[in-house]
């Protein structure tokens, strides 16, 4: 029998509730939920620098506190050398925190003002009864060398204002080690600190990894650092993991459209390849409303039916269509166009003031000939009492298929058809 | 690019700030820089936290907090700034000059409608321009950046972050200034909205020939957008010129430092500034950059180097003059403070 992973997520989900307005609340009705993570499964092996790469309510931050058990998941395992840390009750979780540490993105919210540095590394220690006052001491002094501050002496007594940004995170990171943890969650440990500081932390984070064995869960935004750093990485966008696999896998060949938009997005430091990208339009939309089946179509250059289109892409296709119109033709089309009702599906455009709904079919046939995706997946366009009804088809979920070394959660590779099958 | 009009000169300027609870010491945030931004050009300002970069845009916003103190030459659209007064700074900031924060939300007014923003802040500027008119000149700006006009109507809370740059950016160009200056534009915002607004203040510089100051510690951005490219090292200039030579190939060693030390998907080895950036209150003597810099000389932690010229920008180093026109070191006596 092999050993199992060290670090196995499987299907985690985790849901926040918003509270819901307060008529609703008197009502007795519950507001809504949120799935900041929704249905996550990755593997990390020992010693390993995985990543967790996404933008600002990607779920990323969720995912990394949801392993440690800092917010309890929903549903779903986390495997921690082949048993779910999640089935534990909190006092049987207790040793297991002790291997599980985080280091947070802001070492100024991180560190007490109010405590000296000597302080902050000891506690931990004397909370779970490891060492006594003068011992724990004593062994934060030895934390702090490894870390670079030097001598211990000055650091023990000095408090979080007496240091510079990145002596800051450094006495972050050892009292993150101080318990002697296995594994380390890092979220977005150098986003905050300036280009010099920035590589001195990361060599840091290095060297800890290779001489304590530590593993590493690597949460950031930046592509280029997880570049760097990850061994393997997976691709969050709006709670689900779009992409994973080794680094090198999906950095040589960058197969969801997501990825690649973010890869194309990258500022290049050398001007001289300057390129002429393509920047993707829109920002991630709200986790209370997601869209339907993908979620990243509404924005995907290349999406196409089963993606999951739904009526209200449409109305939005439209609105952004009508912001790059010259005012005449915006003027006229606006007109045209009376109210629009999008349910699911099915979107009921009535003629505006005057106008006339064979026209109202005409612009909507035009649009899915020349129109960008959200046309394009257009079914039927029919006229039913004075309203123009037009559909688009259902679409699925696209689940992760195994494309050489890597998962892809994306309808340009069908399931059965694993390999470059690219539609476009 | 020298013909076009230089809507933003500094020369000498200095800034500084008192120092709580010692009147007498002052900590200079900027110290004795000159800078020109043309019409139509982009140029990156970039250093590290601590280096005055942020305080250079304040003052060329006459935005300076109490207690601040300004001196040198300052002329923004052709007029001499330093010395005005607070009526005549408030009108050249939305007609000439306009300013683009890292966070948009702070800068909204949340109690009031988009629109009702625009035309409050254009009639402000221009009193015989009717409602209507107004009306109409935020909606053109707000197609512009992507926003669709009907969402003119909505509050400030109802857009995402990158739409509220946008309306931000809106409220900064809808009078046609000359001189946008943005501070940190980018650094809140998610990596696809990043480059959508990066596209935007490019545009502004080609299609409205306006001259745009990006201040950043993102060299990748400015490696993006820029023409040209100064960097700021405690408080001095020490680079300026193209972003091809300042950032292809580095003259000031501080400059290749921090350039070699940002991270992208081609590096191999991580790269770093040994020490860390002096305290503004009592920076180190000569070149501020000596105690960090590895190709230091006697001349070094003495005499301040000039500005060389060098290709087609200038460096202010000393590797960088002559060996004969340098002076000549006496022997160090005792040991420095």
């Amino acid at each position: 029998m092999s050993s199992p992973s060290f670090l196995r997520v499987e299907d985690l989900r985790t849901t926040y509730h918003l509270s819901g307005s307060f008529a609703s609340r008197l009502a007795g009705r519950p507001g809504a939920s949120i799935a900041a993570v929704d249905g996550v499964s990755l593997t990390v092996e020992r010693g390993a620098t995985y990543g967790v790469i996404g933008e600002s309510g990607s779920g990323k931050t969720t995912l990394g506190r949801s392993i440690l058990r800092l917010v309890e998941p929903a549903s779903g395992r986390v495997m921690l050398d082949g048993l779910d840390i999640l089935a534990l009750r909190p006092r049987d979780f207790r040793p297991y925190r002790r291997r599980m540490q985080i280091i947070f993105q802001d070492p100024q919210a991180a560190l007490s003002p109010a405590m000296t540095v000597g302080s902050a590394l000891s506690h931990p220690l004397i909370i779970h009864g490891l060492a006594g006052r003068d011992e724990a001491r004593r062994r934060a002094g030895e934390m702090l060398e490894r870390v670079g501050l030097e001598p211990a002496g000055r650091f023990l007594n000095a408090y979080p204002t007496d240091l510079s940004g990145g002596q800051k995170q450094r006495a972050v990171i050892a009292r993150s080690l101080m318990l002697g943890p296995e594994l380390v969650v890092a979220d977005e440990p150098v986003s905050m600190l300036d280009a010099s500081v920035r590589t001195k932390i990361l060599s840091l984070l290095a060297d800890l990894q290779r001489s304590l064995g530590l593993t590493y869960v690597f949460i950031t935004h930046d592509l280029a650092t997880a570049h760097f750093v990850c061994d393997s990485l997976a691709i969050m966008y709006l709670g689900k993991i779009v992409e994973q696999g080794p680094a090198r896998a999906v950095y040589a060949e960058p197969r969801h459209p997501y990825t690649r938009a973010l890869l194309a997005a990258l500022p290049r430091p050398d001007p001289s390849r300057r390129p002429s990208r393509e920047i993707i339009g829109g920002e991630i939309p709200d986790a209370a409303a997601p869209p339907a089946h993908c979620r990243f179509h509404p924005r995907c250059p290349r999406a196409f039916a089963p993606c999951g289109f739904e009526a209200r892409d449409l109305v939005d296709a439209l609105e952004a269509r009508w912001t790059g119109l010259g005012e005449e033709a915006f003027a006229s089309e606006r007109a045209l166009l009376g109210r629009m009702a999008p349910h699911g599906r099915t979107l009921i455009v009535m003629p505006g003031r005057g106008g006339r709904l064979e026209d109202v079919v005409q612009l909507l046939e035009r649009l899915r000939e020349e129109g960008g995706p959200a046309f394009r997946t257009i079914q039927s366009i029919t006229s039913e009492r004075g309203m123009a009804v037009v559909e688009v088809p259902p679409g699925r979920d696209p689940e992760p298929v195994a494309v050489e070394g890597t998962l892809v959660a994306c309808h340009l590779y069908p399931e059965g058809a694993a390999g470059s099958n690219d539609r476009h | 690019m020298s013909d076009a009009e230089r809507v933003l000169e500094a020369s000498g300027l200095r800034v500084w700030y008192a120092m709580p609870g010692r009147a007498e010491r002052r900590l200079v945030a900027v110290d004795g820089i000159d800078l020109v931004v043309h019409a139509g050009e982009c140029l990156g300002l970039v250093g590290e936290s601590g280096s005055g970069k942020s305080s250079l845009g304040r003052a060329v916003l006459g935005l300076l907090p109490e207690g601040a103190g300004e001196e040198g030459e300052l002329r923004v659209a052709g007029s001499q700034t330093i010395g005005m007064s607070a009526a005549e700074l408030q009108k050249l900031r939305g007609e000439k000059v306009s300013l683009i924060f890292q966070e948009p939300m702070g800068r909204l007014d949340p109690l009031m409608r988009v629109e009702d923003q625009f035309v409050e802040m254009i009639r402000a500027h221009r009193h015989g321009i009717s409602r209507a008119r107004a009306r109409r000149m935020c909606h053109e700006t707000l197609a512009s950046l992507g926003i669709p006009p009907r969402r003119a109507r909505q509050w400030p809370h109802e857009f995402s972050g990158g739409m509220r740059q946008r309306i931000m950016i809106g409220l900064g160009i809808v009078l046609r200034p000359r001189l946008v200056v943005a501070d940190e534009p980018t650094t809140a915002l998610d990596t696809l909205v990043q480059a959508q607004i990066l596209d935007i203040l490019r545009r502004l510089a080609d299609e409205q020939q306006i001259a745009v100051l990006l201040i950043t510690h993102n060299i990748g951005a400015v490696a993006e957008i820029c023409d040209r490219v100064a960097v700021m090292y405690a408080a001095k200039v020490v680079e300026v010129g193209s972003v091809e030579q300042v950032l292809g190939a580095p003259a000031h060693p501080y400059t290749q430092g921090l350039v070699s030390s940002v991270i992208h998907l081609d590096t191999e080895e991580l790269s770093s500034i040994p020490g860390s950036p002096p305290d503004l209150a009592a920076p180190p003597p000569g070149c501020r950059f000596h105690p960090r810099c590895p190709y230091v000389m006697d001349v070094c932690s003495s005499v301040e180097p000039p500005a060389v010229a060098v290709g087609d920008g200038a460096a202010a180093c000393w590797l960088h003059v002559p060996e004969a026109s340098r002076p000549t070191m006496a022997p160090p006596r005792g040991t420095p403070p």
